[in-house]
């Protein structure tokens, strides 16, 4: 193999590896909602193993959060991306930002059932990348 | 050829490695611990009064229960929650535009109770509003009455909460809450059977916009005998009252540990405890004071806040219950009680003041394998 196709290859080897890191590395939760028939229905789960919104009404809304700790010497930088059914629905109380050392969020994700909204099961996924701030 | 496939073996080797490793020393490198909070807020868009006029009454109810998901899932038991109720953010600019991303209203921040960008607080309708137990049936919630009681009223603020809880070994999954305003009079248009003392609005009495947004934040979720693994298992400490029916409040814990062991490998982390103050985890083995023959597990110190976490693998050389104990074969009971109330060298209690003690939710077994 020529040296140059080496080189390309190391390249493509390089950029591959520094773009995987921050999928592997994000934080990765699943969400789901129920839409039921009724008025002002509010069936929780809070339990912690994904977003789960529970069963809600046309017209209620709900919020759950993430906590987030940065516990190293470097700010880190937030990307939030959410896919599937659901993320239409749900409202990212904050994107793009960064945190310094020792901050501490509490990152809302609120979802609004909109009187339209058909009765049936959403889900989707959100994923919450997170990237040293170096410079 | 042979030697192409081993370098693109090689390459893939490198490429694989190279990302694991630079993955592991990422994720070590910013160290960022992030989990879903138990914690929700719940906001009903739809408890609208619409046009009311002074001293009227109001009423509207809505439900809170638990979703047909947290019905199947078999290791959670209780859910704590509390109503509390907040200021209501209108947008000042032309909704439907980039004025307004969040609509005409928006919540509050859950952490600094501000309104979002563009948004200013409401005039406040919280101090008006009741929250009462639509469903008393069931003898778990607590409802914060009308501020209004027809000859007087009380000084409320808004600030009050409501206390709910939902419990599947009560057949307890649902609860109505029943929100009643009575509209206070503006001053100066006060009726003569207004009692004397009681709130006054001021501002404009023809088309001015209150609000209030309730929230409802769990704040504590029971497991029974909850699988963390095949192993492994978690349940509450709690505090409890005189009838030994769990107190809904901000003070409670955890026990994780293991079912079969030969050591008790236990984590516990308990808040609302008293500050600075060293407590102990034991095994109450009944009757009083305890030592039949009961043990003592482990300690440790509340922070100023009084949280609490300490773990340990004591070797307790028993299984739990002991067959000594009164409450064998049924299960132990395991006390996070104040050190100076407990005698670690006779296994007893020294002093009985349940009121600074958390419970086991259930009785406990566990498995000692080496006696």
């Amino acid at each position: 193999m020529k040296t140059s196709n080496k080189v390309i290859l190391i390249i493509i080897a390089i950029i591959v590896v520094v773009a995987l890191i921050p999928v592997i590395n994000a934080e990765k939760y699943k969400m789901v909602v129920n839409v039921v028939e009724g008025e002002n229905v509010m069936g929780v789960n809070p339990l912690a193993d994904k977003l789960d919104f529970g069963d809600l009404s046309r017209n209620n809304g709900m919020t759950r959060y993430v906590n987030l700790q940065i516990g190293g010497k470097i700010p880190v930088y937030f990307v939030v991306w959410k896919y599937g059914g659901l993320a239409e629905l749900v409202r990212v109380e904050k994107n793009y930002f960064t945190l310094q050392p020792g901050d501490e969020l509490k990152l809302g994700f609120a979802v609004n059932i909109p009187p339209s909204a058909p009765i049936k099961k959403y889900s989707g996924g959100v994923w919450i990348f997170r990237l040293p701030k170096v410079f | 050829m042979i030697k192409k496939i081993l370098f693109s073996l090689g390459a893939l080797v490198v490429i694989a490695g190279g990302v694991a490793g630079m993955s592991a020393y990422e994720a070590h490198v910013i160290n960022v611990t992030a989990h879903v909070e138990n914690a929700l807020t719940v906001s009903s868009e739809d408890l609208d009064f619409g046009t009311v006029f002074p001293q009227e009454y109001v009423e509207k109810e809505f439900t809170v229960q638990m979703s047909n998901s947290f019905i199947e899932e078999g290791y959670a038991d209780d859910i704590d929650y509390v109503i509390k109720q907040k200021p209501k953010c209108i947008c000042q600019g032309e909704v439907g535009t980039a004025d307004c991303p969040h609509g005409q209203y928006a919540p509050v921040s859950y952490l600094d109770d501000e309104c979002p960008s563009g948004y200013v607080k409401m005039k406040s309708l919280c101090g008006y509003l009741s929250k009462m137990d639509g469903d008393p049936d069931d003898d778990n919630d607590e409802g914060v009455p009308s501020y209004y009681q027809g000859t007087g009223c009380m000084p409320f603020n808004g600030d009050e909460f409501a206390l709910g809880r939902l419990a599947k070994s009560q057949q307890d999954t649902s609860d109505v809450w029943i929100i009643d305003l009575k509209v206070p009079p503006f001053g100066g248009y006060v009726a003569q059977d207004w009692p004397a003392g009681c709130p006054l609005l001021k501002g404009d009495p023809n088309g001015e916009d209150f609000g209030c947004d309730l929230w409802l934040e769990v704040t504590n979720i029971s497991r029974t005998g909850t699988p963390v693994d095949e192993n492994i298992v978690s349940i509450s400490l709690e505090n409890k009252d005189e009838n030994w029916n769990v107190i809904v409040d901000d003070v409670y814990g955890t026990l994780v540990y293991p079912l079969v062991s030969s050591t008790f490998d236990y984590e516990v982390t308990a808040q609302g405890l008293q500050p600075n103050t060293e407590y102990s985890l034991i095994y109450y083995a009944g009757p009083w004071p305890g030592n039949n023959p009961g043990a003592f597990i482990g300690s440790g110190m509340t922070d100023a806040s009084g949280n609490i976490a300490f773990s340990g693998s004591p070797d307790l050389g028993m299984d739990l219950p002991d067959s000594a104990d009164a409450n064998y074969p049924a299960g132990a009971k395991i006390w996070l009680v104040p050190s100076s109330h407990y005698s670690e060298a006779e296994k007893k209690l020294a002093t009985w003041d349940p009121s600074q003690y958390l419970f086991e939710y259930d009785l406990i077994l566990y498995n000692d394998t080496d006696i």
